[in-house]
């Protein structure tokens, strides 16, 4: 069965390459475009494998969704995208960060390091 | 003598910093749209050898401005990297070293004054050996008839000191003015990232950098910078 990735990111653009290049890839996809929004989701759907998410985004960011994950016990690797550092403490919360433009081959490797290790 | 004493938070450059910050979330995002588009029509089943050419020149040029964005972030203080104590001498002659055969090709002897025992600060390491690196570049384009380059160390209440000196051109007042300011350059086929990626380092580290200059006569910079328990 093909692994379901959640997709946050507030630019379109950005999720439908995200998109595009995932189910190329034979994965299922959902993009989202709000922290908030990627929260309802997992709370909705507990069958998604891996979250794709950004950090910088309207309303709540990338490391305020992990730290909602951390209170709410949903436990789901999360790969950080980002323009801008992070601070160190928020790096270690994610399985793996990558700073944006991303090389897509990277992501997919990151993507498959999460996945084994589940 | 034209001198750099700028205070390292003065109004105009914390400005520029911010505007930065949000000039390189402004262009990463599209950016990435660019390079991840080109590297999807990259594979080998996809379009004639010319367009996959056309599209390997677009994602390496999108690489190209990745990096000056690096160096941005370093500047606007956006980077956060892992500190640790270093040894300001090692990552000095580090620098010097991974220069040598530049510095040796053109004619440019080093004399080395190094503080004893040698200052430990709490810093990124790769980040103090990047800030020496380009000090030494620059004093290295500053002299491309050669000269003599030198650098010390020293410790000096409860700050560390290093200064690497040239005996090249040295600078106007206009330039010293500019010479943090992001793109601004004198030199051909130069970023004009250098100086400001070395303000952002010292700057993050709650140091200082000052230049001495004359021209004609050659430049000294400055860098004060917080010691750690045993510097």
């Amino acid at each position: 069965m093909a692994a379901k990735v959640l997709i946050a990111d507030d630019e379109k653009d950005i999720r439908d390459l995200l998109v595009k290049f995932l189910v190329k890839n034979g994965f299922e996809t959902r993009p989202v475009d709000s922290g908030m929004e990627a929260l309802k989701a997992i709370r909705n759907d507990p069958s998604f494998d891996v979250l794709v998410l950004d950090n910088r985004m309207p309303g709540i960011n990338g490391t305020e969704v992990i730290r909602e994950l951390e209170k709410s016990e949903k436990r789901i690797p999360v790969i950080m995208l980002t323009g801008m550092a992070v601070p160190q403490e928020d790096y270690m919360k994610a399985d793996a960060t990558l700073r944006k433009p991303i090389d897509l081959n990277e992501l997919m490797t990151k993507i498959k390091e999460v996945l084994r290790k589940q | 003598m034209n001198d750099s004493n700028r205070p390292m938070e003065s109004g105009y450059l914390f400005r520029l910093k911010h505007i930065m910050a949000d000039l390189i979330h402004k262009v990463n995002n599209p950016l990435m749209v660019i390079s991840g588009r080109a590297q999807l029509s990259m594979p080998e089943d996809v379009g004639g050898e010319e367009i996959r050419k056309n599209l390997r020149i677009i994602k390496q040029q999108c690489d190209r401005i990745s990096e000056m964005m690096q160096k941005l972030i370093v500047f606007s203080r956006a980077g956060q990297e892992i500190a640790g104590r270093v040894s300001v001498n090692k990552c000095l002659e580090d620098a010097a070293e991974h220069l040598a055969d530049e510095l040796s090709a053109g004619n440019i002897s080093v004399k080395k004054e190094l503080a004893d025992p040698p200052p430990v600060m709490e810093a990124a390491g790769e980040q103090l050996c990047e800030l020496f690196t380009n000090l030494l570049m620059n004093a290295r384009e500053a002299m491309p008839e050669g000269g003599t380059l030198r650098m010390s160390t020293a410790t000096e209440k409860g700050k560390v000191k290093v200064e690497v000196s040239d005996t090249g051109a040295g600078m106007s007042r206009e330039v010293v003015e500019r010479v943090f300011d992001p793109f601004f350059t004198t030199k051909r086929g130069k970023d004009g990232l250098g100086l400001s990626l070395c303000y952002g380092i010292v700057s993050s580290c709650g140091g200082d950098i000052k230049f001495r200059t004359k021209p004609g006569k050659g430049t000294t910079v400055t860098v004060l910078l917080p010691a750690g328990r045993g510097g």
